[in-house]
């Protein structure tokens, strides 16, 4: 019985040890700042292409005006400043400030406070469009702001980090608990949103017979390149709906052993690439790559961004002239 | 590509870099108490969201609608069902307009999404989006029909670009349109063939009926699932 318990404790206190390793193991900030960066761009030019419908779309008398969302949103515990802020005049002065909130998030000036301001922001355009004009864009860019608020996403890439060189600070940004934990829950949210994607499209027919991707690429309204040539080999948009739906459906368990991570990253990689220059989703392909760097380690980003860091903080006179050396 | 070297893997021991070893105490033990139980109730709901997309089990469904649940992931935007392209890729719509004036003369017409007049292409997709999500059912009970919730919806466009635009009335076309076959592809027939769209719901709106509440909207009282699924739609091939 002693035994029994021995066992037991020592299971439970490797199975404690575990999880705070992986959740409580300081990590550098690399990986978190370069998603900072892209994300940042990425919500920039979202909400940039907001400006050419800002009334249209998120004003009182638009495409969804508020007594039909009200309806669509009953029951949801949902807030968007557009809920009340809906005069023309207000929603471009907002507009402009969070397209700034924005920007600064992308080059990392107070990083976390714009990523704070940029979350809140960027929940309002995209619930007063929910549902009605939202898609997985929306759904990705605000997953990845949400995750920037907990870490210290502008200690590395970042206009935050230059000013601190300038002032003689040149000291490693150190590792860091919280980076660990955002890029987790990043990963974590990731396998989620795969394994939901496969599960989904095993409840249809044409994921099951095959034909789902002839129907994607043939599909004119998304089509960007014309992929119907595929019908002379049928065999091809075959092979590739198995395939997205293996890859998707095992990408939470394959994405975290050493040995399959990279190949997994590549097949998810090439699938958004396809899904963005065949079927016209560029921004929703580049958003999904970029939440997957979250599975690359800090020190490959830093052997291919510090050097790009390095000589921008060069040309804008603070810090070395070479890249500081990774801490091992 | 290199993997996260500093992690451990199921695969191999778990080896940290001096710089990380010995960190993981820094953080007091009930903070990371109070961060772990934080973490696994994130997850759960992040988790539950698409676990409840219909249809569900009668369990997800109740604990995916417990008010904590959606207090914690409505306003966090985690109530998603991540069904991209699923259960089947999408059949799109199209919803093309006439608008005329008092004298029965037309005075423009339109289409969304339209490549023509919408770009970059992320704002053609905003309208693609629109004329996709107008059969998002409303009601989640199941009383209003998809023709109901139609009707709705493109009501409230009609209105708005009736707004925007000189002329007393509105004609207002709903166009499901079919993906061509391999078989049609081989025969060159053109994807935007006539014979190729089929119409769902056609309505008109005149300008006196601009200011009076939208007809036909439901009064709910039931909680919405996570995302639904809109019905198919009749014009699938």
């Amino acid at each position: 019985m002693i035994g029994v318990w021995r066992s037991t404790t020592s299971h439970l206190r490797e199975m404690w040890e575990a999880w705070n390793d992986f959740w409580f193991s300081p990590t550098d900030p690399a990986t978190l700042g370069l998603i900072r960066c892209l994300t940042g761009a990425m919500l920039f030019y979202t909400h940039l292409v907001w400006s050419k419908g800002l009334s249209a779309f998120l004003g009182a008398d638009g495409w969804l005006p508020n007594d039909l969302m009200a309806a669509k949103q009953n029951g949801r515990y949902f807030f968007s400043i557009f809920d009340y802020a809906q005069a023309p005049w207000l929603l471009w002065i907002i507009h402009v400030v969070a397209l700034a909130i924005f920007f600064c998030l992308m080059i990392g000036l107070f990083s976390r406070t714009m990523a704070v301001l940029a979350w809140l922001l960027a929940l309002s355009y995209v619930v007063r469009v929910t549902p009605g004009a939202f898609f997985g864009l929306d759904k990705i860019n605000l997953m990845l702001t949400m995750y920037l608020m907990l870490g210290p996403c502008g200690a590395r890439y970042s206009v935050d980090r230059l000013r601190r060189m300038r002032a003689g600070d040149d000291d490693e940004a150190p590792p860091s608990i919280f980076a660990n934990l955002a890029i987790r829950l990043i990963q974590l949210h990731l396998c989620v949103i795969y394994l939901f994607g496969g599960l989904g499209k095993l409840m249809g027919e044409k994921w099951w017979n095959g034909t789902a991707v002839w129907f994607s690429v043939a599909n004119v309204e998304y089509r960007s390149l014309d992929m119907t040539w595929i019908a002379n080999y049928l065999w091809i948009g075959e092979l590739a709906t198995h395939a997205t739906v293996f890859v998707e459906l095992f990408y939470c368990c394959a994405i975290w052993p050493r040995l399959t991570r990279p190949w997994w990253l590549l097949a998810v990689i090439g699938m958004h690439l396809g899904i963005a220059l065949t079927m016209g989703m560029m921004t929703f392909g580049l958003i999904m790559i970029i939440a997957n760097l979250a599975f690359v380690s800090p020190e490959t980003i830093r052997r291919f961004v510090d050097p790009i860091a390095a000589r921008i903080a060069r040309m804008l006179g603070a810090g070395r002239t070479e890249p500081a050396p990774m801490k091992k | 590509m290199s993997v996260d070297k500093n992690k451990p893997t199921p695969q191999r021991p778990a080896v940290k870099p001096q710089a990380a070893r010995g960190q993981v105490g820094e953080l007091a033990l009930y903070w990371r108490l109070l961060i772990s139980l934080a973490v696994v109730w994130h997850l759960f709901v992040v988790f539950i969201a698409p676990m409840s997309v219909p249809p569900t089990s009668s369990t997800v469904e109740t604990l995916a609608r417990l008010t904590p649940v959606r207090v914690y992931g409505d306003p966090l935007y985690l109530n998603h069902g991540y069904h991209f392209f699923a259960p089947d890729p999408v059949v799109n719509a199209v919803v093309r307009y006439q608008i005329f004036d008092s004298g029965g003369q037309k005075t423009s017409e339109g289409e969304f999404p339209s490549l023509k007049s919408q770009w970059p292409r992320l704002f053609y997709h905003r309208h693609m989006m629109l004329s996709d999500q107008a059969d998002t059912p409303i009601d989640p009970t199941g009383r209003m029909t998809r023709e109901q919730t139609l009707r709705v919806t493109l009501t409230a466009y009609a209105r708005h670009l009736l707004r925007i635009s000189p002329g007393e009335r509105i004609d207002m076309q709903y166009l499901r349109h079919n993906v061509l076959l391999p078989n049609d592809v081989l025969q060159n027939v053109d994807p935007n063939d006539p014979r190729t769209f089929a119409e769902e719901l056609r309505l008109s709106v005149s300008r006196r009926d601009l200011e009076a509440p939208l007809a036909g909207l439901p009064i709910i009282k039931e909680t919405p699932p996570a995302e639904p699924i809109p019905e198919p739609a009749g014009g699938q091939p």
